[in-house]
């Protein structure tokens, strides 16, 4: 199955792919426990960089909270992402959510050709 | 012996009001609490969001509504995600988290059993945090975690520090059979102002 075509959601959140352009939105709240049951998603962004789409977007922009495992989740795909070397990263943020200003400007730390595309209202 | 670590200060005179939850392992284990987590979190910030109607506390006027809510969502989440992970399996003593509210800062305490070994590693891991800046430690766990598979992310606290610019305390207090763990944030006017 393309990565585009698969889907993970639980209570909550659910997040989902789109092959044009190539983007993962993320919906909700994701506050999973630890790094288990993280897996799946961290399997799949694995999944993402194996297939190197030139450009790749993670859609943000109506996730309303994320715990610290989940903010490591997303650091490593960015790593992975830098390592790979031909993937252009774009990551679109809500202007209105707290979290999102606090703690993803540290993913541009990571990478510094990521583009963080924050939007006023959404 | 008591050991403590860090910001940690016992409850200032000055305290305007304070909110406790308390959770009894005896009802449900602690480890199925989980999902509840979230409830706590959001009723917390709710509450101390709309506590002084008027713009009347000085703190919520700095941050404004929407970034003390979230900073408080969040805090108190990853505080209680740690102490439900961390404190001992088979303990009855409750898990104890509490916001105390003072005109110029948030004072969250949470306080757990824990066991002699978790004790251990956890004093190791204030070592690190108060030995090295936040933001160069938050750095390299996020790229040593990318090439390890550790079952915790170990982020929590480097989160609460590098990204809301808290201080963080512990007191540790030695018992039989289970030690309990008291950790602080203590929370103040964003960076600039004040």
């Amino acid at each position: 199955m393309n990565w585009w075509e698969q889907e993970l959601s639980g209570v909550g959140y659910r997040i989902y792919g789109e092959p044009e352009p190539p983007r993962l939105v993320f919906e909700g709240s994701l506050r999973l426990n630890g790094m288990a049951e993280y897996q799946p998603l961290t399997d799949w962004l694995g999944q993402i960089v194996a297939a190197a789409p030139p450009q790749m977007i993670l859609d943000v922009r109506s996730l309303k909270f994320l715990n610290s495992s989940g903010i490591n989740v997303l650091s490593r795909f960015v790593i992975q992402v830098r390592q790979k070397g031909n993937i252009h990263l774009t990551v679109r943020c809500n202007d209105g959510i707290p979290w999102q200003h606090k703690s993803l400007v540290n993913l541009q730390r990571l990478l510094p050709t990521l583009d963080l595309d924050f939007c006023h209202e959404f | 012996m008591t050991r403590v670590y860090g910001a940690f200060v016992e409850p200032l005179g000055d305290c305007w009001e304070y909110l406790t939850l308390v959770f009894s392992p005896l009802t449900v284990p602690l480890s199925e609490r989980w999902r509840t987590n979230s409830i706590s979190a959001n009723f917390m910030a709710d509450y101390v969001t709309h506590l002084f109607p008027g713009g009347q506390w000085p703190l919520l006027l700095s941050y404004g509504l929407a970034d003390l809510h979230g900073a408080v969502n969040y805090i108190v989440n990853e505080l209680l995600e740690n102490a439900m992970k961390f404190c001992t399996p088979d303990s009855t003593s409750p898990v104890t988290i509490s916001l105390e509210i003072y005109p110029e800062q948030l004072i969250f305490r949470v306080e757990n059993a824990i066991s002699p070994d978790s004790a251990e590693r956890l004093q190791k891991v204030i070592g690190q945090l108060l030995s090295h800046s936040p933001q160069e430690l938050y750095l390299q766990k996020l790229e040593a975690n990318a090439v390890e598979d550790d079952p915790g992310s170990g982020l929590g606290y480097l989160t609460i520090l590098n990204d809301y610019q808290a201080h963080l305390g512990w007191k540790i207090l030695p018992g039989i059979p289970d030690w309990r763990v008291t950790t602080l944030v203590q929370l103040s006017h964003p960076r600039g102002e004040r």
